[in-house]
């Protein structure tokens, strides 16, 4: 009894186990169906899967053998495995293969496709991906796709007759993408042709010389282009380019390189009258790598560099004059700007100067210093005045009844700040000339009415 | 297969260059007549295939571990409860085992006491020691024959129950090895998770 019941274990699979080593495989998929369908024991629940699998196998071979290939394609997928996977790539390239000879190009191409991209190591790949590149020129008129299909058989199957085949066929529409390229270089889309060109650079027959000297002549347009509009960055590279792929173009490649380094030289003049050192060397030496031994370049440089080391003596003096001047030793600090000065001369150093030498003036003779731009005032304006006045009175009156205090200084309660005067006492007027000199900022202010009227500020 | 994997990438990519209209050379469209299995398209496809060549490696190790029905049924035989403690069912195992120990020991100790009594009536002069002795002679082999009749029927069902222990047993074992299968595929680590394909 217990034998029995032990031999009533998983029975229903035992059974369709039975019908299948029996060849009986329609049956044996039936029963494995319901087996799979009602049973609650999971391993032999996935063993039976396996078994339908080699069953829909046996089928598919059988109709296989038979040249059914419609028939033996449908078990082959519900075999659902590698091994039915290395028949039924044959089967759907058998049927798309009929449906070509039907002139079916969408049911072929659906065929396939479904090799190309689902049974990708099958060994007709090189006749699918022709037949693919057939139906892609003639029914798709995707010149394209056909080419990229081309790159995948070339990359893996160059050797194949497939290849050679598909060679021909390329053949016929390659002028037709150099065409289209040549469009978008018309356009002045030139990377978009360099990607479309550097593609079909690949494709290995006479076309590469042809898709070279393109290549070349797009980079040197390319370059020229963006010389023209000063976008320096990639014209060197394209121009070196542009003679790599197409030889011909050495002489005007450099005619554009001795172009270019010349611009390099302008603009490193450029930053140099800016006082950007490191921009301007950079600049030079750019030139250096386009241009070998360019003395120009290397003449500029060591200018530049001497220039540097000028700025930075003056800068040493400057701030050496600084020190002496926050010292009050405002002629020291007027020595130092000075030298300074002969070593680079600019405005801000001259101002320095400038300050040094009032500062000198005050700390030693500030009255004299005073008068003296009260004289330099508008340029003279005030003594020629007075000339003026004294010689109009000469003319006027006697020597007697003329009486002039020439130059006094005051001191003011305001620090550095003098009062000037000047005065001319004559029969019918008398000018009592003042004004108010702030020795630091050299500025000149009468202090009466009659300063103010005969010589406003 | 580097290479292989590569042309799909391209392939992929450039999709779109096969075809002129959207729906055009869809591989999938041939799949329409082949919707058994739910593999109307060809994800489920091959997710199905994936699945059971999955399980098929668990199969494999199942194969090689799961018990055989007829060595625990041969162990429950010769020794109650073994089987079942093969399959890791020590409770009813211990059950069995005592049950069938308990109704052994009790058939022996009323058969030996209807020997007794037996030996009795035979060595018995007075006739109403003659009728005590038979009728317990007989009362006790009775019970010891029932005991014996219980003791059968509860080793049959031992030996029976066994085959649904070692069942279960190999079902748990499936789900385990299923599980372990899975964890390993996802592992987590210092670095993040890490699931192998």
């Amino acid at each position: 009894m217990g034998f029995f019941l032990l031999s009533c274990t998983n029975l229903p699979y035992k059974k369709s186990v039975k019908t299948l080593k029996e060849g009986k495989y329609s049956q044996a998929v039936q029963k494995l169906d319901a087996y799979i369908e009602t049973s609650k024991h999971p391993a032999y629940k996935e063993k039976a899967k396996e078994l339908r699998s080699q069953a829909y196998y046996q089928l598919g071979l059988h109709e296989y053998e038979m040249a059914k290939y419609p028939e033996a394609s449908e078990y082959f997928f519900l075999a659902n495995s590698l091994k039915a996977d290395s028949l039924l790539d044959n089967c759907y390239f058998e049927i798309s293969q009929t449906a070509l000879d039907d002139l079916d190009y969408l049911k072929a191409s659906d065929y396939l496709s479904f090799i190309i991209f689902h049974l990708p190591e099958s060994e007709k790949m090189p006749e699918v991906l022709y037949n693919e590149i057939i139906i892609q020129t003639n029914y798709s008129k995707d010149i394209h796709a056909a080419y990229a299909t081309y790159h995948i058989l070339q990359n893996r199957f160059q050797t194949s007759d497939a290849f050679s085949q598909a060679t021909i066929i390329v053949d016929s529409f390659m002028p037709l993408l150099i065409d289209e390229a040549q469009a978008q270089w018309d356009n002045k889309l030139y990377a978009e042709t360099l990607d479309k060109l550097f593609l079909y650079l690949d494709y290995p027959a006479d076309f590469v010389k042809e898709i070279k000297e393109m290549i070349g002549n797009v980079y040197y347009t390319w370059a020229v282009s963006l010389l023209q509009n000063s976008e320096l960055d990639n014209v060197q590279t394209y121009l070196l380019n542009a003679e790599e792929y197409n030889p011909k173009l050495a002489n005007q490649v450099n005619d554009k390189l001795t172009e270019l380094a010349s611009i390099y030289i302008a603009t490193g003049d450029n930053f140099l009258f800016e006082r950007d050192i490191d921009n301007a060397i950079l600049s030079y030496q750019k030139t250096l790598s386009i241009i070998e031994n360019y003395q120009l370049a290397y003449d500029k440089i060591a200018r530049t560099e001497e220039f540097t080391r000028r700025i930075a003596q003056a800068a040493q003096l400057v701030e050496a004059g600084d020190v002496q001047f926050s010292n009050e030793e405002y002629v020291a600090a007027y020595d130092s700007y000075s030298e300074a000065y002969k070593f680079d001369s600019i405005p801000q150093i001259y101002d320095k100067i400038t300050l040094a030498y009032i500062w000198t003036r005050i700390s030693t003779d500030p009255e004299q210093y005073a008068i003296e731009i009260v004289k330099r005032y508008q340029d003279g304006i005030i003594p020629d005045t007075i000339d003026d006045i004294e010689t109009s009175a000469q003319k006027n009156f006697s020597r007697q009844d003329i009486r002039i205090t020439p130059w006094q200084v005051f001191r003011t309660v305001t620090r550095n700040s003098y009062e000037v005067r000047y005065t001319i006492v004559i029969p019918d007027k008398n000018y009592f000339l003042r004004w108010l000199v702030r020795l630091e900022t050299g500025e000149v202010v009468p202090l009466n009415e009659v300063t103010e009227e005969l010589l406003p500020s | 297969m580097k290479n292989i994997i590569l042309i799909i990438m391209f392939l992929i990519i450039s999709l779109p260059l096969f075809a002129d209209e959207s729906n055009e050379f869809d591989s999938d469209s041939i799949l329409q007549i082949n919707i058994k299995y739910g593999w109307d398209n060809t994800t489920n496809w091959k997710n199905s295939r994936k699945d059971l060549q999955e399980n098929m490696n668990v199969f494999k190790q199942w194969d090689d571990k799961k018990q055989s029905h007829f060595t625990n049924c041969l162990k429950s035989m010769i020794a109650p409860g073994w089987g079942h403690f093969s399959t890791n069912n020590f409770l009813k195992g211990e059950i069995l085992l005592g049950l069938q120990v308990l109704l052994a020991g009790s058939a022996y100790y009323f058969y030996d006491q209807s020997q007794d009594y037996y030996d009795k009536y035979k060595n018995a002069h007075q006739i109403d020691e003659i009728n005590q002795y038979y009728i317990n002679a007989n009362s006790s082999y009775r019970t010891s024959s029932i005991l014996v009749g219980l003791w059968i029927i509860a080793w049959g069902y031992t030996v029976l129950d066994t085959i649904q222990a070692t069942e279960n047993y190999n079902r748990d074992l499936w789900q385990t090895l299923y599980d372990q299968y899975m964890n390993n595929k996802v592992s987590v680590t210092t670095q993040g998770i890490q699931i192998r394909f």
